[in-house]
């Protein structure tokens, strides 16, 4: 029962020390100051200590499963007063009720007890509201440690979602194929090589050092888009097509960083891997008020490529859009057998962060 | 020194360079062709029988794990991956050789070595048989079916797919328009279609849930799906709670 109160043992060994030591002071306060039997006293003590402490545990429950909101309000000091008032007034009562039965023929310990009924019901009275306090105080504590903790926790998952981000950004299966290509390069074509090498060096430069800046300028991402591109047409030939149809005025457009990249992963994935024939990827961009709109088709020649994979990527996005921007309806799919076109609109002002 | 045949099937270009160039160097290795596609792949490991094939997982087509379960000729197999943990996860398993692209000459050596090794001793294609018969979950739900038909290849969607019956150590993959035998168990497809799509509605039974017309009772405690084709299938008692579970009633 203690230790469903108090969180630690420690806190419940100590209030159970406190609580023998002040019974036990009691007792010599009344035995010695009165002339009342050794057993009526001890009786009387044993009583009113288990009063106490079947009061508190009620009173502690009150407190910890009462409310979770532990602001300081005139109406809940009220109401605590008057629980604290009526369960002393209980306590007295009952204590009364057990001691006079037992002890109905002892007169002086009767005497005694209807003496002493206002100063016990002081003394509860202030002996509740000090283990409230105290109780309260070290709810306190403790909701200061968990509070402490879930903050930790939080930080915890943040960093494991950019950490997630970073990861998904540069592809292993993408870094181990380019390395590939490099190795085969160096011995077939070594100035193809170098020119291969330079462009992962200048990809896994951008997608390594914009990590913590989340907009980018659309001109920075395109140009890191194209590399990308440049990259795997190494390894697909003639298989993989690109061009860009893009509005002078768009280059200067803000968008998230590495926003786009999924698409092309995806489009090389579906449309290289279960096609031998040409995948062609078009991006489009052009403004339209207050926003840019991109688009990414995609034209593969094989109806049956499933597109049902493409879901992780586009739902990446879509949460990545909901989070800057804080709207989500600007991603559309529009997709019949050959093509596939991904639509997305990102809007210039209003940011949520800039 | 006798000769072991060996066919490269890899789709990029500049590793199967690379790699012919390796192997031009060894003398007991003799190239006799190159597939940049998991189609051609099969067509000429029957036609051609090499004892060794190098053999690239991501293809256009059909995929190297899904060329090996409809090949006939078994030759001794090297695959070839840069990163792919869950297939190399499967081949540890069943002890199938394996090289990380990029790869050294030496590990290529070595690995053809091995290979030799087997065909010698005469078990290169026990590796692949378990390999096939692998039933481990893969990394995200199979999207089409390889089935051969005699000599003929077909991929299907899945999507086509109406149900998988079990057909003792086969399956039967019935599409709407014709009926594949393939060697594979219940299990795997259980295990490796997509749980939204498709339901186990009985011991023999794995069915495509968008082909469901409609749910009957049959008798006391067991129903019977129409799919729209107008096949009856009888559900078990569990099979009917996971159909209800996949339909979300």
């Amino acid at each position: 029962m203690m230790n469903s109160i108090f969180t630690n043992s420690k806190d419940a060994r100590i209030a159970a020390a406190v609580t023998a030591m002040c019974a036990f002071l009691i007792f010599l306060r009344i035995y010695y100051s009165t002339d009342i039997s050794l057993i009526s006293a001890i009786t009387d003590v044993v009583v009113a200590i288990t009063l106490f402490v079947i009061m508190f545990i009620a009173m502690a429950n009150n407190i910890r499963y009462g409310h979770e909101n532990n602001k300081l309000t005139f109406g809940g000091s009220l109401r605590g007063g008057i629980i604290l008032w009526v369960a002393s007034l209980i306590m007295v009562a009952v204590h009364y009720a057990i001691c006079s039965d037992i002890f109905y023929m002892d007169a002086r310990y009767i005497a005694f007890l209807e003496g002493s009924l206002s100063v016990r019901f002081i003394i509860s009275f202030l002996a509740l509201l000090n283990g409230s306090i105290i109780y309260i105080l070290l709810r306190y504590k403790d909701g200061l440690k968990e509070q402490k903790q879930n903050e930790i926790k939080l930080l915890e998952k943040l960093k494991e979602a950019e950490l997630e981000a970073l990861k998904s950004q540069i592809n292993p299966h993408f870094l181990f194929n380019s390395l590939n290509s490099i190795s085969s390069l160096t011995i077939l074509d070594p100035d193809a090589a170098q020119e291969m090498v330079l462009k992962l060096s200048d990809y896994l430069r951008y997608t390594i050092s914009n990590k913590g800046v989340n907009l980018q300028s659309f001109a920075d991402e395109l140009e890191n888009i194209e590399r990308y591109l440049e990259i795997e047409k190494v390894r697909f030939g003639e298989k993989l097509k690109f061009k860009n149809q893009i509005a002078q005025e768009c280059l200067k457009a803000k968008i998230p960083y590495m926003l786009l990249q999924p698409l092309y992963e995806n489009a090389i994935k579906y449309g290289v891997y279960s096609d031998s024939e040409a995948v062609k990827i078009i991006t489009r961009a052009r403004m339209s008020g207050n926003a840019m709109v991109v688009e990414v088709e995609n034209i593969s020649n094989d109806e049956n490529t499933s597109r049902k994979g493409t879901g992780i990527g586009l739902k990446n996005i879509a949460e990545r859009m909901k989070l800057t921007y804080g709207s989500d309806n600007l991603l559309s799919i529009n997709s019949d057998g050959e093509t596939f076109i991904v639509k997305i609109i990102i809007p210039q002002k209003d940011l949520k962060e800039g | 020194m006798s000769e072991f045949k060996l066919l490269i099937v890899e789709d990029e270009e500049p590793a199967r360079l690379l790699l012919k160039k390796y192997v031009s160097e060894m003398d007991d290795i003799e190239l006799i062709g190159e597939c940049t596609d998991g189609f051609a792949g099969v067509k000429s490991i029957n036609e051609l029988k090499p004892d060794i094939v190098i053999l690239d997982i991501n293809m256009p087509k059909l995929t190297g794990l899904e060329l090996l379960e409809v090949i006939e000729h078994k030759p001794a197999v090297i695959f070839s991956t840069a990163y792919d943990q869950y297939a190399i996860a499967a081949f540890e398993k069943n002890a199938v050789d394996y090289i990380m692209k990029p790869y050294s000459k030496a590990r290529l050596r070595q690995a053809l070595d091995k290979a030799c090794k087997s065909i010698d001793a005469g078990n290169a294609a026990d590796a692949i048989d378990s390999l096939v018969k692998n039933e481990e979950p893969k990394a995200e739900p199979i999207r089409r079916v390889a089935v051969k038909n005699g000599t003929k290849i077909f991929v299907i969607p899945i999507e086509k797919v109406d149900f998988i019956e079990a057909d003792g150590d086969y399956v039967k993959v019935h599409t709407g328009e014709s009926t594949y035998l393939k060697e594979k168990t219940m299990r795997f497809f259980e295990m490796n279609l997509s749980p939204d799509e498709f339901v186990r509605v009985h011991r023999s039974f794995i069915i495509n849930v968008n082909e469901i017309s409609k749910v009957e009772p049959y008798d006391k405690d067991s129903h019977v799906v129409i799919l729209r084709s107008g096949k009856q299938i009888k559900t078990s008692v569990a099979g009917y709670k996971a159909l209800k579970n996949c339909l979300g009633i």
